[in-house]
């Protein structure tokens, strides 16, 4: 399974990607993207199966990157790890077609219960 | 702003504290409470929590120890490059960036349900100029948590986290 794992912080992505393989994941093929146009970029070209994004980022949101990939048709499941997970993005990100939103701090326990059922 | 804002932004626990550190690093982490303060005269890194109005409402402060052991831990660098900053008292600046990451999911901490909403505004390098509105806070002695923060590994650093009242 390939997933593309969009934060600005190489720190934190390497924390999501730590905790995925924590969470059991550690059978997924990660891509990392520092930015969401990056982002849009690395999902047009290997097409993933996932997409894990931050929220705020430079160049391009990431939901500016999801809104992005709907309007050129492109269905790949998205979800969002934020630092924030206030009502409003959750709606925003419902709104948008994202599966979830998992907000900072996070635990491997937290990862596993919101993607299994998507996975399943 | 959250309409529904009925409650203080409260002070996080000891606990709160710990597991968010312990979480983000992946290693285990204690805590110990203090009696002093991080002062940022001996040099601190202080983030400063914000309202949706831009008032300052919180603000967390690290040593300069707590910089380089938390900030070299949460990217697997070396303890030695730590150990080599606290001697110096120089943080590097990818261990104020990978702090600076701690402090932004930190905002969690002062977030709940019917209290004003708050992020990370600024994070402020160990003997960076603060702004007066930033400064008046660090000292206070109330509404406040104190602590030593042993990372399994790493090592020992102090942390205050200061809510404004």
């Amino acid at each position: 399974m390939k997933v593309v794992v969009a934060d600005d912080s190489r720190v934190m992505r390497q924390i999501v990607i730590r905790t995925l393989r924590q969470a059991g994941y550690d059978w997924w093929e990660i891509e990392e993207a520092e930015d969401g146009a990056v982002a849009l970029a690395k999902i047009r070209e290997s097409q993933p199966d996932f997409v894990l994004s931050d929220w705020n980022m430079p160049e391009m949101s990431g939901l500016d990157l999801l809104k992005s990939l709907r309007r050129e048709g492109n269905e790949t499941p998205f979800a969002f790890v934020t630092s924030e997970g206030s009502p409003e993005m959750r709606r925003q990100a419902e709104a948008e077609g994202a599966l979830f939103l998992i907000a900072k701090p996070f635990t491997a326990d937290v990862f596993r219960d919101t993607i299994d059922p998507f996975i399943s | 702003m959250n309409a529904d804002a009925t409650r203080p932004t409260p002070v996080p626990t000891a606990f709160e504290v710990r597991e968010l550190f312990e979480g983000l690093l992946g290693r285990v982490v204690e805590w110990t409470a203090m009696s002093g303060v991080v002062d940022p005269i001996d040099g601190a890194t202080v983030g400063a929590y914000t309202n949706d109005f831009g008032v300052v409402r919180a603000l967390v402060l690290c040593d300069i120890a707590l910089t380089a052991r938390a900030g070299s831990a949460i990217a697997l660098l070396p303890p030695m490059g730590a150990e080599s900053t606290i001697k110096d008292g120089l943080v590097t600046a990818a261990q104020f960036d990978n702090l600076a990451e701690i402090l932004n999911v930190a905002g969690s901490m002062f977030n709940r349900p019917n209290s004003p909403h708050v992020r990370l505004d600024t994070t402020y390098a160990p003997r960076e100029r603060l702004p007066a509105d930033v400064a008046k806070w660090t000292l206070v002695p109330a509404s406040r948590i104190d602590g030593v923060l042993t990372i399994q590994g790493y090592g020992e650093g102090r942390i205050s986290v200061v809510v404004a009242y």
